[in-house]
Formats: structure tokens, sequence, C-alpha cells
């Protein structure tokens, strides 16, 4: 956990990016 | 010198002629009484019947006054949708038949929508099949239909992947637009293990 407290924000941000469009596809794909 | 009688008996023969006197008087009145106890019930009975009687041909008077009334407000407004639109109306008497011909006869599918009129028609188009009501995996469509024990009314599978995507959606926007931010409340409620006792 406190690795990963320790992670850049970069490394962050691209995760929560990857997240949203993952989340976007997965609406898409069953609502769509 | 004192003589006094203290009991006198009958002879045998008149004591029985005695007793079975007595017994035959005590029978009539039982059957007596039992003549009137019947006559009370048949009059009674009597009594109920005439009034079921009455009751059932009021009740009946009734029930037809009042649809006799209904068919009339459904005339009236047959009448009056009449007067505001002849197309509709005979349209929609036209379909009277086929919505009672639809719940006893046998259902049609069809591979793609087909005109009005052809709906109406007896016999149905090309590119419909005519399926059986009993044949159609009775099992299979009863099962699909039927929800789970667990399930939870208005809700499925899919709302809850929805639900899930939308949750990735939410928190991966929070963590694009700000990773500080978004890490903040991780940070205030894990502290590194000192490795002492409190």
């Amino acid at each position: 956990m406190a690795h990963v407290l320790e992670t850049a924000d970069g490394p962050l941000r691209v995760i929560g990016i990857a997240s949203a469009v993952l989340g976007v596809v997965l609406v898409w794909l069953i609502r769509g | 010198m004192d003589v006094r009688i203290r009991r006198a008996d009958l002879p045998e023969q008149n004591s029985q002629a005695v007793y079975q006197r007595m017994q035959t008087e005590r029978q009539r009145e039982a059957a007596e009484f039992r003549a009137q106890g019947s006559q009370k019930s048949q009059e009674i009975r009597a009594r109920a019947d005439r009034d079921v009687t009455v009751l059932v041909a009021e009740t009946q008077t009734k029930a037809d006054t009042i649809r006799g009334e209904g068919d009339a407000e459904r005339n009236r407004i047959f009448a009056e949708a009449y007067g505001k639109d002849p197309d509709f109306f005979a349209f929609y008497r036209s379909m009277q038949p086929t919505r009672r011909d639809c719940a006893t006869t046998t259902p049609v599918w069809c591979s793609s929508p087909i005109p009005t009129s052809s709906a109406i028609s007896p016999t149905p188009p090309a590119n419909c099949v005519k399926t059986p009501r009993n044949r159609v995996s009775s099992a299979n469509e009863a099962s699909s239909r039927r929800p789970a024990a667990n399930a939870i009314p208005g809700c499925s599978m899919t709302d809850f992947i929805v639900a899930i995507g939308l949750v990735f959606v939410i928190e991966g926007l929070i963590f694009a637009a700000s990773p500080a931010a978004a890490s903040a409340p991780w940070r205030m409620f894990w502290r590194p293990p000192t490795g002492r006792c409190a």
C-alpha cells in the first residue's frame, strides 16, 4: 500500500485515464 | 289398641296397567312436542326460502338495470366517437374481432414488421410462422420469464455491470484530473507501520 501511495502523479493519471476509457467501453458495450 | 294402615298396594296386574298408562301418556306428549317442533322448522325454512327468492330476484333486477345503463353509456360513447372521427371508429370496430381472436388462436411470429392490413388478415404473411402455443419450449420460456428467487425486483445483471462501468469512469476521471487529490484520502487513512507498539 505504501508503495502504491508513493507512485508518481504521471502513472496515476495514466491509470485514471485508462480506467475511465475502460468504463466508457464497458457501458457502451452493455447499453449501446 | 290403635290400628292404622301404613301402606296399601294394588294388585300386580293393576300396577302394571297404571304404569303402562303413564308411559303411553308421556309418549303421546313427546310426539306432540316433536310435531310442534317440526311444524316450526318447516315454517322457518319456508320463510328463509321465500326471502332468498325475493333477494335473488331483486338483485337480478338491479344487475339488469345497471347492465342496461352500462350498455346505454357504451352506445352513447360509441355514437360520440363516431361523430368525432368516423374513419377511426370504423378502424377501431374492425380491430375488435382481431383482438378477440388473438386471445384464442395460435400466436404468429414475424421476422420483420408487417402492415396493419396483413395483421388483420386471417392468413399470416410469408415472413410469419405459426407457432403452436404448447410447443415453444415451454420450459425454457418459463425459466427465462421467471425471475430468480434471490433477484431484486427491477434490477438485472446488466444494470450491475453498467454501475461498475460508471464507477470506473468516475474514479478514473478523478485520478486523471488530480492524482494527488485523489490519493490524499488514502494517505490520510494509511500510516505505514512504525514497528513500535503503543
